[in-house]
């Protein structure tokens, strides 16, 4: 704004539209953004000490007696939060911000190196769990999303070794994700802290469920919640993600679908479930008026257990998503879904070609048809698309 | 606010301090007041054994042969087990394995905490968290060549799990 501001400013004046005074007066409304740009140093400068940190941990150090590997651990924590608190009572908030977070990285490398001081290995992830909470105050007490991006980080570790090491779901980080880490993103709703934050809890939930002794279609229930969410919530933009992640997520299991055709046996209990949670969602639409978007539930039914042939008609399910994300991006005019659209039924040509034609041809022959008939389609997608582009000013 | 604000926050560093300091008093509690015991380890898969900074460590009392076991189901991988020890020649052994812990500890007899960690064929195989044994970068391959030969004493305290009190080498 302040640059479009400064070129058309200099033609106002000439033109003696506006004076010269109210031209500076003007510019300061828009401060000069470009110290954006510079925040990036210090937290690099961050990163790499963080780095030296864990590296020297990983080195060899064991010449000291384990009292004085705690003081100089101990010492050194303190030395960096105390300093970040000082810059931030400075008003030098970023390198401020910068120094804390270097503080919780200590103190979890603190946690790792004392284990090794005492030969410990853990059976859970009470250690993550207890860095993470250091991190989650700290993220609330300087209201920084820098350390709300290293905390959402810990707490991702965190389930991650919980599942891969203990083979267990960590409920305790779950929790501590979603109340500690989730108010903070609600009450200070930044885009990207949101999107983080929805991804991990999105991604965390699934995990929950394979934790558990059932079958795995079980596992589509959250995600059944979570599209439902943006239903209930139409305005809020927190829900409007998890909706999205719900659709990306639905096309990707479509696509495996595809590709590993598994069949299960109806349960008529999932699809009770299923057909609650869609009348609840189609309800909630109709009332929000917001009906057009129903045909979202076509991908997501259960097909593996309702039909036979479920690589068909998941390519279907496919297509029918594509065309429906392209008729709508179309009449919302919103280039980006239209584009999404015209890609995903590219995808899906692909995908349909080389699974369905894979038995009774070589490889290279539906290589090279595959790809003339996605250019054929590109071409009369694009002609299509600009055409609707163009009409589509009129209503 | 800003004192508030002070005060939350200087909270927040005494517990990481005292954190940090409660895990090494516990530690030392448990090597100054513990109860010492030999433990005969066995040779690793040489490829397993040395991971970097620390060496695997397997005992014979990691694996607990399947007639031990006194309850009608096979417990499950990651269940929480009270094993028994008796000494023997110098060694700690196992003598029972289950889900109750004994009443009193007597002479000669010991109780550990250890986690199932996968059932084998005629064997339980269950993991006491003293598996690791940190070493200096390099120092790792030298222990390596000395793979059941070489004793672990571990200190165990009345209240609580067991810890690495230091290696020696194997007696016979």
């Amino acid at each position: 704004m302040r640059k479009l501001l400064q070129k058309e400013g200099i033609g106002w004046v000439e033109k003696q539209i506006i004076s010269n005074d109210q031209f500076n007066q003007l510019l300061e409304l828009y401060p000069e953004q470009d110290k954006r740009s510079y925040k990036i140093i210090p937290i690099l400068a961050s990163l790499l000490i963080g780095l030296g940190i864990l590296t020297f941990i990983a080195s060899n150090w064991s010449l000291i007696s384990n009292p004085i590997k705690l003081s100089i651990i101990i010492i050194v924590m303190l030395g960096f939060y105390g300093f970040g608190e000082r810059m931030v009572g400075k008003g030098s908030l970023v390198m401020g911000h910068c120094f804390v977070s270097l503080g919780v990285i200590t103190f979890g490398a603190g946690i790792i190196l004392t284990g090794q001081m005492f030969h410990l290995s853990a059976n859970d992830v009470t250690s993550f769990i207890v860095w993470g909470l250091a991190g989650i105050v700290m993220t609330y007490l300087y209201r920084s999303s820098l350390l709300f991006y290293l905390t959402l980080v810990i707490l991702n570790f965190s389930q991650g070794i919980s599942m891969i090491t203990y083979n267990q779901f960590s409920f305790v980080t779950f929790i501590l994700l979603m109340i500690g880490l989730g108010l903070f993103a609600f009450k200070y709703r930044h885009n990207i802290v949101v999107i983080l934050l929805s991804t991990s809890v999105f991604i965390q939930s699934l995990f929950l469920f394979s934790d558990y002794d059932i079958s795995w279609f079980w596992m589509l229930v959250p995600v059944y919640l979570f599209y439902v969410l943006a239903d209930i919530f139409p305005k809020d933009f927190f829900f409007s993600i998890y909706r999205k992640l719900s659709l990306v997520f639905f096309f990707i299991f479509s696509l495996y679908m595809v590709l590993f055709r598994s069949s299960e046996s109806f349960s008529a209990f999932h699809f009770i479930t299923f057909l609650v949670i869609a009348l609840i969602s189609i309800s909630f639409k109709w009332k929000n008026n917001r009906l057009f978007t129903g045909y979202e539930w076509i991908i997501i039914i259960p097909a593996f257990y309702l039909f036979p042939l479920t690589d068909v008609i998941y390519i279907f399910m496919m297509y029918f998503f594509s065309m429906y994300l392209l008729w709508h991006g179309f009449k919302l005019r919103n280039r980006v879904t239209v584009n999404l659209g015209s890609f995903s039924f590219l995808f899906s040509t692909l995908v349909a070609y080389l699974n369905l034609t894979w038995d009774f041809m070589p490889k290279s022959i539906s290589f090279i048809l595959g790809g003339g008939l996605l250019f054929v389609i590109y071409y009369l997608l694009q002609k299509q698309k600009n055409k609707w582009l163009i009409d589509g000013g009129g209503d | 606010m800003r004192t508030s604000k002070r005060g939350w926050f200087i909270i927040a560093l005494l517990f990481q301090v005292c954190f940090l300091i409660s895990i090494s008093l516990s530690n030392y509690s448990v090597e100054w007041f513990g109860k010492e015991l030999r433990l005969k380890t066995v040779p690793v898969d040489p490829r397993d054994l040395f991971y970097g900074d620390y060496v695997v460590l397997h005992y014979e009392i990691n694996t607990i042969p399947k007639k031990l076991w006194q309850e009608d189901k096979y417990p499950d991988n990651g269940e929480k087990l009270v094993i028994g020890l008796m000494e023997k020649n110098g060694y700690y052994t196992v003598e029972s394995i289950g889900h109750v812990k004994p009443k009193d500890e007597m002479e000669g007899n010991i109780y550990l905490e250890g986690v199932v960690s996968h059932i084998r064929p005629d064997s339980i195989f269950v993991e006491y968290g003293i598996e690791k044994y940190y070493v200096p970068e390099g120092e790792g391959k030298e222990l390596e060549e000395l793979r059941g030969e070489i004793d672990v004493i571990v200190k165990k305290a009345q209240w609580g799990n067991a810890k690495i009190s230091r290696i020696e080498f194997s007696e016979n």
